[in-house]
């Protein structure tokens, strides 16, 4: 029994650090309808710069933080190939994320950099006296609600309100005066920032930052994102971001469950593509026998974008 | 107030013969014009308004607004002085956004957006009272996505939308031909009294000859590019469609071939 409430506190943990990912998703998917395969390479780069940060003694505070910092300039990059050089959006985030492999190796300086004897924030909460047992689950709520709470503000700014116009009516919200390349490229880059964070929490939660942690992060961020829109129907910033959240928890007891019943974990991107193939083709079925029709014409354009 | 110097625009088509859209096009507009243009499909209008707007650029040419010449500026940074509606309602508003959500974008046409508060309390009245001047009842549903509206209530939205920050020119791009009959009419009615109170120059393509002579100070007819006919008030206002279809055999020495379209449409 004990055991059992141990692991579903686990799941739990992860859904709330890998929450942070997934607002990043949402934001570049749904927010921006910008399909971004930056992440992928984003997130381990999180993970290897404060690995790389804490291991050279500096605060892990210090080195967390700074994470988000190059997340931002890795999805910056993917929207300036996007916008300024005119390759297409999915391809844009491919040649990022290959090229943060070879950037992420560097900073590392090897595949596998353990965090075991470094203190990162989790022992920094330790120190303070909070126990072991929660200071996990703390940090991370803080973490959510605070990325939430700013994520949330932000999109209902003047610059907020022409970010999510970008991805609703991009040539409406260039008529009104928007400069909508250079926001695509502050909006790609804030997602990845989110991403980074994650990326840098994992690492500390995981005790290891590790090359191929990236793999398959946007899909497991997207099937969050799915999840998330089927429990929470997004009819505000506030709903979609607290969707990416929930769903991101709902996801990771999902793929807790699909452990339990004997998946080996190899499957797991597997399973998880699936998912979200499942989620995607639901749609189009149903439009295909006409349910919904009119709602799915008057939705295609999310649709396409995932 | 708007001044068109020998504007050229070739579009490549795809067995590498370019169609030139516009040749060699001058105008001049005056403030508190109210120009209507007309001209069969192919003849150079939407790219008239394209190249005003700076969605493209033009070959050769020269267009200034207001004293500037922004013939080489980006569409984003013409917006300050330039409202635009278009033939499609979704166009012209963002669907998953409120209503108080997409007048605020409209407020602060080209100008810097910051990090303060997207839709203040003091803009919330000013929007409520704009709003109830359309007299759709839009005013008391601020919070509710513009995706729920009608097509001609989008359209007013937009309508109001594109004049909202006072912009100087007003391109309007058959934007009644989408709607309803009665609809399409409410909406014309709306522009005038809209164009009238904000004093703006506007430049309308329309494909009804009829309207085009019915409603501002002068009329424009382009044909394969070029402006082959330019009449203005008075003169105009004494002019049926026939007389116009006349005057344009008169100049161009030839009959427009699709009359019927023009007239029907």
């Amino acid at each position: 029994m004990n055991l059992a409430l141990g692991a579903v506190f686990r799941v739990l943990e992860q859904g709330l650090v890998y929450a942070v990912m997934a607002v990043g998703v949402y934001l570049s998917s749904r927010v921006l309808d910008f399909p971004d395969l930056t992440v992928d390479g984003s997130f381990p780069m999180g993970a290897a710069i404060a690995a790389r940060l804490l291991i050279g003694g500096i605060h892990p505070l210090v080195g967390t933080l700074l994470a988000p910092v190059a997340g931002f300039f890795a999805g910056a990059a993917t929207g300036i190939l996007n916008t300024k050089l005119r390759i297409s959006n999915l391809l844009a985030g491919i040649l990022t994320m290959t090229a943060l492999y070879s950037v992420n190796l560097r900073v590392m300086g090897r595949a596998n950099v353990p965090l075991l004897r470094t203190g990162t924030v989790l022992t920094v909460l330790q120190e303070k006296g909070i126990p072991p047992t929660i200071s996990a689950f703390l940090l991370f709520c803080i973490v959510v609600v605070v990325v939430k709470f700013m994520v949330d503000v932000f999109l209902r700014t003047e610059f907020g309100l022409a970010l999510r116009a970008i991805g609703d009516n991009e040539s409406m919200i260039r008529s009104l005066g928007v400069n909508t390349d250079s926001m695509k490229i502050i909006g790609i880059g804030i997602a990845n920032a989110l991403v980074a964070l994650s990326g840098a929490l994992v690492a500390q939660y995981q005790g290891f930052a590790d090359i191929g942690m990236g793999i398959g992060t946007v899909v497991a961020g997207l099937a969050s994102v799915i999840i998330g829109e089927a429990i929470i129907p997004p009819r505000s910033v506030g709903m979609g971001t607290l969707g990416a959240i929930t769903g991101s928890v709902v996801y990771r007891l999902a793929v807790f469950l699909a452990l339990r019943l004997g998946f080996a974990p190899t499957d797991l991107k597997l399973v998880t593509a699936l998912l979200v193939i499942a989620a995607l083709s639901g749609k189009s079925i149903k439009r295909g026998i006409g349910i919904e029709r009119r709602k799915a014409v008057r939705n295609a354009g999310t649709e396409i974008s995932v | 107030m708007l001044e068109l110097k020998s504007l050229c625009k070739k579009f490549q088509s795809g067995t590498g013969n370019g169609r030139m859209a516009l040749k060699d096009v001058s105008l001049s507009l005056q403030p508190n014009d109210f120009v209507t243009v007309i001209g069969s499909n192919g003849a150079g209008k939407s790219t008239l308004l394209n190249v005003i707007a700076g969605v493209f650029p033009v070959d050769s040419g020269q267009v200034t607004i207001d004293g500037e010449d922004v013939t080489h500026l980006p569409e984003h940074r013409r917006a300050l002085v330039l409202g635009r509606v278009f033939q499609d309602p979704m166009q012209g508003t963002a669907g998953s956004m409120s209503i108080e959500e997409n007048m605020a974008m409209a407020f602060k046409r080209g100008m810097r957006r910051g990090l303060s508060k997207g839709v203040s309390a003091k803009d919330k009245d000013y929007f409520r009272e704009k709003l109830a001047s359309l007299g759709l009842g839009l005013e008391d549903r601020l919070q509710e996505p513009v995706k729920l509206l009608s097509g001609g209530q989008r359209q007013a939205l937009a309508l109001l939308m594109a004049t909202l920050s006072q912009p100087k020119l007003l391109l309007l791009d058959e934007h009644t031909a989408a709607l309803d009959p009665r609809t399409a009419q409410e909406i014309q009615e709306l522009t005038n009294d809209i164009v009238r109170r904000g004093s703006l120059s506007v430049l309308m393509v329309t494909h009804n000859l009829r309207l085009a002579l019915a409603v501002g100070t002068r009329t424009i007819m382009m044909h394969e590019g070029e402006i082959a006919l330019d009449v203005s008030d008075p003169e105009r206002s004494e002019m049926t469609v026939s007389d116009l279809l006349e005057r344009f055999h008169d100049a161009r020495g030839e009959r427009l071939s699709d009359d019927r379209i023009l007239l029907e449409a």
